[in-house]
């Protein structure tokens, strides 16, 4: 089996995007999750304690799979956690919350 | 991209529940990493008007506070200058920022702890303290959204609807699937609902009628699916349920991605009424949610995201559900017109 060398990520919109070869900071020994976390940290996005995960061509990588076992193909990421939106606490949003003295 | 900057301060916040300066902070906390947020948004928004080019070789990015009273500042100015071609600049004036959603994260904590009393008025002073050697400043990568060049023709628009445009950030919203955010936000009622929205950015020749620059966005298409859980008051996106929008989108084979994702803040269903009911409970649609933020801080980072909320609107006319789309506008989401068009 080929295995990636490189790995292209991107957010859902594919509006931020990084990509590294698996031979610095990030390495075929790292995993699937610490993979995610290196990606979040470049592009300055904040963890929040929320569940993330990476899909390649559509399929769910496991988190610990190490990145030298991944073929060639699976070298293109989106990131993304599980998150809820929605109006609860809507009424201590910006509009409304503390004030700039 | 080559980056520039000097800041010679060290921002923090306070937060106090006395509005005078130097009165006992209940909490108090370096917010300097909020920066990198403003200065990406004064980029985006550079490109996104057409001050910028999407690629510049290099930016200078100058940050500056605008005191009340100094060291606290009343705002922030960031402008962004082209370090080589035309030397274009681009400024945006922070009120606001990551640093306020922070507090009232810590106040809700505050008052749950019993530290604070429910219902008291706290003030957030941002301090902009000048340093011999302050902390260097870590801002992420300037990137430019991803814009196509192409004439609203190619991409399938026919005809230009109701509604207006914001000068700056035009923003076309598919006939259709405005139609079909209605009925669900109505069928869902007080229960939240919400789905993937495709859509693109797209590069005219020409800056539209009433409009200052040529990129538009276009909101193309919603996809509704039933893993995304919903309930009164929350939902709950689902990653494999956005993957597969992704996937529809590259099917549809016309440049689209998932550009957000639209939800709705509940909708009446017994007074008949909702746009009159000052009494009524549910959150108006032109609210954006601490977990909202949370939204476009992680899912959907970019920003030239815009969020697309349904629901009650004080004041709106008629007794249909409304549409309010928030962009990036000053360090928070701020509600701006748009106009449908047919394809």
């Amino acid at each position: 089996m080929i295995t990636t060398s490189r790995i292209r990520f991107s957010d859902l919109s594919q509006q931020k995007r990084f990509s590294t070869d698996l031979t610095d900071e990030l390495t075929v020994d790292h995993n699937v999750d610490q993979a995610i976390e290196h990606f979040l940290e470049q592009i300055g996005v904040p963890e929040n304690d929320l569940p993330w995960s990476a899909y390649s061509r559509g399929v769910r990588l496991d988190k610990r799979t190490r990145l030298g076992d991944l073929p060639e193909q699976d070298a293109d990421w989106t990131v993304l956690p599980t998150v809820t939106a929605g109006g609860a606490g809507a009424s201590t949003g910006p509009s409304t919350g503390p004030s700039t003295g | 991209m080559h980056v520039t900057t000097d800041f010679p301060f060290e921002l923090f916040t306070e937060l106090s529940v006395d509005p005078e300066l130097g009165a006992e902070a209940i909490h108090r906390e370096s917010v300097q990493s909020d920066l990198g947020e403003l200065v990406e948004e004064t980029f985006v928004g550079g490109v996104l008007a057409d001050a910028f080019p999407t690629h510049p070789g290099g930016v200078r990015v100058d940050i500056t506070p605008v005191w009340d009273q100094e060291p606290r500042a009343r705002a922030l100015e960031v402008r962004i200058t082209e370090q080589d071609g035309e030397g274009r600049s681009f400024t945006r004036r922070f009120e606001t920022g990551r640093w306020m959603r922070r507090a009232q994260r810590k106040t809700e904590q505050l008052v749950d702890e019993g530290t604070l009393e429910e219902g008291v008025r706290t003030y957030v002073h941002l301090l902009a303290e000048g340093k011999d050697n302050p902390p260097e400043l870590s801002l992420p990568a300037l990137q430019a959204p991803t814009i196509t060049e192409q004439s609203l023709d190619e991409f399938g628009v026919r005809e230009l609807g109701d509604g207006e445009f914001c000068p700056d950030r035009p923003v076309l919203v598919n006939e259709r699937m405005l139609e079909e955010i209605l009925s669900h936000t109505e069928e869902a009622g007080a229960e939240e609902t919400g789905g993937s929205t495709l859509g693109k950015m797209i590069k005219l020749d020409q800056p539209l009628p009433g409009t200052s620059t040529r990129i538009v966005t276009v909101l193309s298409a919603s996809l509704m699916d039933a893993r995304h859980n919903g309930t009164v008051a929350r939902i709950t996106f689902d990653p494999a349920a956005l993957q597969e929008a992704a996937q529809v989108a590259q099917l549809r084979a016309k440049g689209e991605t998932v550009l957000t994702a639209f939800h709705t803040h509940g909708w009446g269903t017994e007074c008949g009424q909702c746009n009159q009911n000052t009494g009524c409970t549910l959150p108006s649609a032109t609210l954006v949610s601490l977990d909202d933020y949370q939204v476009l801080e992680c899912l959907f980072p970019s920003k030239a995201t815009l969020m697309p909320i349904a629901g009650r609107k004080l004041g709106a006319p008629g007794t249909r559900p409304v549409l309010e789309i928030h962009a990036w506008r000053g360090g928070r989401m701020v509600s701006i017109p748009w106009r449908t068009y047919g394809d």
